[in-house]
């Protein structure tokens, strides 16, 4: 009897878990698979509660992100026949779709003005070299919440506007690899910001919430680590030594913590491991972790363990 | 997005569609409308949850996280929840009712320092439970009213579950090397032994079918367990699942067209070492909730209770 038990504790051996009574009071939106279907979940990483705002829409959902006054949640689904933008209400009513690209053309990575005005966001695919002569990268376009007022404002991609509306912080790929680029919102005075060139993509940076900071992701050995900058470059500040795949970064509203996706493998720079990545969509390999602001005590968030954000969707946290 | 992120999307653009389509085909609606009640560790301690395994939204309805919540059930009306809990007391575990949103709980047994009461089932306005007096004397199975009055030690026995008439109460006890299925009358007398099989294993669990006319429980396959059914006079035993692991916990849909059960890889209950290991570790990958047709076809896992599921042997029981 004593070594079944033994054989027992090898493989119950597994994961570690981190709880959260510390997020009391937040709430948190992200794309999960828990249903069979990549959905749109809000979710409390104190008690656990979820709520599916996209229930079998039948198609692919994800990217979410809060609008400012968290009443209103923007993502993007493949429902129309390719990925485009759409609103829906935090109780799952008033769906809107906002943008109507056809097939080839992929929308994705939105972030909102923090006076609610503007959604901004990337277009992919053989858009970009009809609408944006000599491009090669996506479209950075803004549209209002009502779906008006399209506009192309540059070029790039994982944009992401500052809450003042003032400027937009980007991906470009130069000859060695991918930086951080800033430009003001209506595509004017492009500056690099960051200089490590790096191959790993996932650069998905975000905002503090007062502006101050950019965080974002840059390479470290054969790891994605996550970083913070001001928002002209200065004062670059390593949060994370992971050593795997730590992406798309969330600041909660009271500056407190970030959230973020930690993959075992960083299978979307190959197109083989990427199609086996979403095909076998295992649940255990991209938890959504978070940390202290300065990146103090990284560790899961157990409500967002398993079954989410397989694409590069961020786990938002819910504007006060 | 991604830049290599984006043109493997392409890639896979057709195989995601067909992966999404086949989830969605595997779910085809059959669980819409349906809500299962279960324990969940995904906050840290065990709570009670209402789980749309359709949506997959969970609603944490027990919220106490200085206690540990088990073994919930319905009222046979779906209004209220019962449940056990260790909050009036480190290592005793008394009987609670709440309303099935939470509110309005209040304890119904107050028993002795460390002792467990279990696995309660509703019928009218009594329910049924084990108790494990946990000073070394004989495990019974008790009764109180829903108001908390006429507490009643009825007879020996382990695993109590009330038919849905109220007049019988199948258990089970031990006889010789391990524990067959049993009934009685529900004021303990007539007792009557159903199946011979001596299960060494334990976590016999018998569950009435809603319609009263049949019993499902587990019984050991060497060292598997294993699900059976059998009519309320022990006639026609049918083995469900052929799965190889420990089923245990069963429970059917309230139109007898499914049942839902747990699947671990180890009876860690059985041993002390790897019980107390299996609690403290709280790995919340080891204990899924399957689903499978009433005549055991198509056993699979029940994606959105995949993952942080019941520790003990509590059910995750369909709302009739």
């Amino acid at each position: 009897m004593k070594h079944i038990g033994l054989i027992a504790l090898m493989f119950l051996a597994g994961s570690s878990i981190g709880w959260s009574e510390e997020l009391a009071g937040y709430k948190l939106v992200t794309a999960s698979f828990r249903t069979g279907n990549s959905e749109i979940f809000i979710v409390d990483p104190a008690t656990g509660d979820a709520k599916n705002l996209t229930p079998h829409s039948g198609s692919y959902n994800r990217y979410p992100a809060w609008s400012p006054d968290g009443s209103v949640v923007s993502f993007v689904s493949d429902r129309d026949g390719t990925f485009n933008l759409y609103v829906v209400g935090t109780d799952g009513s008033h769906l809107q779709q906002l943008t109507h690209e056809k097939a080839g053309v992929v929308a994705g990575m939105q972030s909102w003005t923090a006076d609610g005005r503007w959604i901004y966001f990337g277009l992919f695919g053989k858009v970009v070299g009809e609408r944006w002569p000599n491009s090669k990268h996506g479209l950075i376009c803004r549209i209002a919440p009502d779906g008006s007022r399209f506009e192309i404002v540059g070029e790039g991609i994982d944009p992401a506007v500052s809450p003042d509306g003032s400027t937009i912080v980007f991906a470009r790929v130069l000859s060695q690899g991918h930086v951080l680029f800033a430009m003001n919102s209506d595509g004017g005075q492009i500056r690099q910001i960051t200089t490590h060139e790096y191959r790993l993509a996932g650069v998905h940076a975000t905002w503090s919430p007062d502006g101050k900071k950019i965080i974002y992701a840059d390479q470290v050995g054969d790891g994605l680590e996550l970083f913070m900058c001001d928002p002209d470059g200065k004062d670059q500040k390593q949060l994370t030594a992971l050593g795997k795949g730590a992406t798309s970064p969330s600041v909660s509203p009271d500056m407190k913590w970030i959230s973020f996706r930690l993959t075992e493998e960083i299978y979307w720079t190959d197109p083989a491991r990427s199609e086996r990545a979403y095909k076998e969509r295992k649940a255990d390999l991209r938890p959504a972790w978070v940390m202290g602001f300065d990146g103090s005590n990284p560790h899961v968030m157990e409500a967002l363990h398993y079954q989410t954000m397989i694409d590069g969707s961020r786990a938002s946290w819910k504007p006060r | 997005m991604r830049n290599g992120e984006e043109k493997s999307m392409r890639k896979v653009a057709f195989l995601l569609g067909v992966i999404v389509l086949f989830a969605a085909i595997g779910w085809a609606g059959e669980f819409q409308g349906s809500k299962i009640i279960i324990t969940s560790v995904v906050t840290g301690d065990t709570e009670l949850f209402v789980v749309d395994p359709y949506f997959g939204d969970w609603q944490n309805i027990s919220r106490s996280p200085a206690s540990q919540e088990r073994y919930p059930m319905w009222s046979p009306d779906g209004s209220k929840v019962v449940f056990t809990s260790d909050r009036d007391g480190e290592d005793t575990y008394n009987v609670y009712v709440m309303d099935a949103d939470g509110s309005n709980v209040h304890a119904l047994t107050h028993v002795k320092p460390h002792g467990d009461c279990y696995f309660p089932t509703w019928s009218g306005n009594l329910i049924y439970f084990g108790y494990d007096p946990g000073d070394g004397s004989e495990a019974m199975i008790g009764r109180v009213s829903q108001d908390g009055r006429g507490f009643t030690l009825i007879a020996p026995g382990r695993d109590p579950a009330i038919s849905p008439d109220g007049k019988t109460i199948a258990f089970t006890q031990k006889v010789g090397k391990g524990y067959p299925v049993f009934v009685m009358d529900a004021d303990g007398k007539n007792v009557r032994q159903l199946t011979t099989h001596e299960d060494e294993i334990g976590a016999v669990t018998p569950t009435w079918s809603p319609d009263g006319k049949k019993i499902l429980y587990s019984d050991t396959i060497g060292e598997t367990l294993e699900l059976f059914v059998c009519d309320r006079d022990g006639k026609n035993q049918k083995q469900l699942t052929h799965l190889g692991k420990i089923a245990s916990s069963p429970a059917w849909s309230p139109d007898m067209k499914y049942i839902t059960f747990r699947v671990t890889d180890y009876p860690y209950w059985r041993y002390p070492d790897s019980k107390e290991y299996v609690y403290r570790e709280k790995k919340p990958d080891k204990r899924p909730v399957w689903v499978m047709g009433a005549d055991g076809s198509n056993p699979r896992i029940i994606e959105a209770l995949h993952f942080h599921c019941a520790l003990d042997g509590s059910r995750g029981v369909w709302k009739p």
